[in-house]
């Protein structure tokens, strides 16, 4: 239950990874500083005695102004956007101890938002689990949203295909900032809350973050295939929820401990990105698709395709046919 | 309306390798011309569209746009007014985007993009119109992937994308070029009628001399830089291309005959 409930937050940190890399097709390593800015700046709100929510909301747009930086490091300063998100998360580093005003802050006698659940002994129980999937579900829904509306249009067309987004009209600089400052607010937002579900905030709490960011999209999307938007949404959380059950159960296997963490993650998701491609899970791939499968014959020809009488065969189709007759 | 005024552009400029592509070239469209570029390989037909299109900066001269001076102006913003169409069919669309989200992208190119939705209704029965007019079926598979469809179909829906939305200025650049025989008569003609339905000011670059002769009620041939000739209304109906060939050979003393490109 642990599990589900920190999954579900660090959903929030997948959503924003999700944004940057498949939807804007930029690899932000910005997120391993801004989700301890999130973190740094509600823990000092909160153990000031600010309001918890007003707490969460002000790290999620710590965040966001950490993603504003890095967006116009890579589009007015034109520096390749993984040099500029390492530039800004180590300049980050400097800026939370700064906020902190030390390594660690300690918020456990302080009212968070997770007190209620704190005080009736919720935490880690379904109810806990309900309540952070209903979060979660709302910044998902509120996500889904913004991608179908016109803005969020532009903003996949400019990750999609850059030179037809100019080329209609759209301002891809300004849709590369706005996505990245809405990921790091999102990535923020998790540190915020994940801060005061364990009760502390600490100067290294993002480190590696970016892995496991990665990770729970490259699992969510590898096992939920779907180019739909709200379909990959929530493959991502699911993919977040799996990540953690993982290390999770990593984690209680004899001889590994905390300090194993970082190592585990990195195996994780060079397993979740070479699996896929080994010959054995590719047969199973095929046998539990086998009702899709299209023989040559039934596969039209390019005058068909053209002339609107047939629809061209999906390219997962295609591959697997080509392998079978390979 | 479109004003090209002395422009030119050099690339790598005092360099060894400086390469001047356009040299004091003049050109203007009044509303409802579709000028046709025909002209060998290294002739600035594909420069001229590009700094029309405000992906180049010209070195010298200036562009207007219906009145405007578009020169300084970045391409996102030109495309304010400007409708594009690529040689390379996977450059029009958005591939991981359905044929309604392109159409969306594409309706909203002159107006501010804010939070309404990309696919309304009203907005779907806009798309399904006007991909009717291609008569390619495309109209019933708007939830499709943009990068499902063929080269052909595409380039169809490049087309749309660019002309629906009435632009000042459309600039098509090679469009039909890599596109098997067939399907490029197919996208010509497609050509034609959109540009005649919706009273488009066109500029066309070809390599294929019967299209340009085919579309279009000027044409120009361009070499080195420099527009070399036009031909206009009853000339350009009554040329042929060996008409086109022989104009050329005299114009370049026969330096240009040599170029493969040329022979369509």
């Amino acid at each position: 239950m642990a599990a589900l409930d920190l999954g579900l937050i660090f959903a929030l940190m997948a959503l924003g990874v999700y944004l940057t890399f498949r939807v804007l097709d930029l690899a932000d390593l910005t997120i391993d500083g801004s989700f301890t800015t999130g973190a740094a700046v509600c823990a000092v709100l909160i153990i000031n005695g600010g309001n918890p929510w007003l707490a969460t909301l002000s790290g999620g747009l710590a965040g966001l102004v950490a993603g504003l930086v890095t967006g116009l490091l890579t589009t007015w300063g034109k520096i390749h956007p993984l040099l500029a998100g390492i530039l800004t998360q180590i300049a980050l580093y400097s800026v939370n101890l700064r906020i902190m005003g030390k390594a660690n802050l300690s918020m456990l006698r302080a009212v968070t938002v997770f007190t209620p659940l704190k005080e009736s002994r919720q935490i880690g129980t379904p109810v806990s689990v309900g309540v952070l999937a209903l979060g979660v579900g709302l910044v998902v829904a509120a996500l889904v949203w913004f991608l179908s509306t016109d803005l969020g249009l532009a903003m996949r067309a400019t990750g999609d295909n850059e030179g037809m987004a100019r080329a209609q009209g759209i301002n891809t600089d300004a849709q590369k900032i706005l996505g990245l400052a809405l990921s790091n607010g999102l990535v923020g937002l998790s540190g915020a809350l994940f801060a005061q579900y364990q009760g502390s905030s600490d100067i290294g709490m993002g480190i590696g973050l970016i892995v496991a960011g990665l990770a729970s999209v490259i699992i969510g999307t590898a096992l939920i295939p779907n180019g739909r938007v709200l379909v990959t949404a929530i493959a991502v959380v699911t993919g977040s929820i799996i990540y953690r059950s993982v290390i999770q159960a990593a984690l209680t296997i004899e001889g590994f401990d905390t300090n194993d963490m970082k190592l585990l993650s990195a195996l994780i998701v060079i397993a979740a990105l070479l699996l896929p491609r080994w010959a054995v899970f590719k047969q199973i791939r095929n046998r539990r698709s086998k009702q899709f499968t299209t023989y040559t014959w039934d596969v039209p020809t390019e005058e068909t395709v053209d002339a609107g009488v047939a629809n061209r065969p999906s390219q997962g189709v295609t591959r697997r046919m080509r392998s079978k007759n390979a | 309306m479109l004003e090209i005024r002395d422009v030119s552009k050099a690339f790598f400029p005092h360099t060894v390798n400086e390469k001047v592509a356009l040299r004091d070239v003049s050109l203007s469209l009044e509303d409802g011309d579709f000028v046709t570029i025909i002209g060998s390989n290294g002739a600035g037909k594909s420069t001229l569209l590009n700094v029309v299109a405000g992906r180049y900066r010209p070195d010298l001269g200036s562009i207007w746009i219906n009145g405007h001076d578009v020169t300084r102006l970045s391409d996102h913003a030109v495309s304010r007014y400007v409708g594009r169409v690529f040689q390379d069919p996977m450059a029009g669309t958005a591939p991981h985007l359905t044929i309604e989200e392109n159409m969306a992208i594409a309706l909203s190119r002159t107006k501010w993009r804010g939070l309404s939705l990309g696919v309304s209704k009203t907005r779907r029965e806009i798309f399904r119109e006007e991909l009717q007019a291609l008569e390619l079926g495309l109209e019933n598979r708007l939830t499709a992937k943009a990068g499902l469809l063929s080269g052909g179909q595409r380039q169809a829906l490049s087309l749309v994308m660019a002309t629906f939305t009435a632009p000042s200025i459309l600039l098509l650049d090679e469009h039909t070029a890599a596109l098997d025989p067939q399907r490029a008569a197919l996208i010509t003609r497609l050509t034609k009628e959109t540009v005649a339905r919706h009273q488009l000011t066109a500029l066309m670059v070809t390599h294929n001399m019967d299209q340009a002769l085919q579309l279009g009620n000027r044409l120009i041939m361009m070499h080195e830089g420099r527009i070399l000739m036009e031909l206009a209304g009853e000339d350009k109906k009554k040329a042929t291309v060996n008409d086109l060939m022989a104009e050329f050979g005299r114009i370049t003393d026969g330096t240009g005959l040599s170029d493969k490109t040329l022979l369509s």
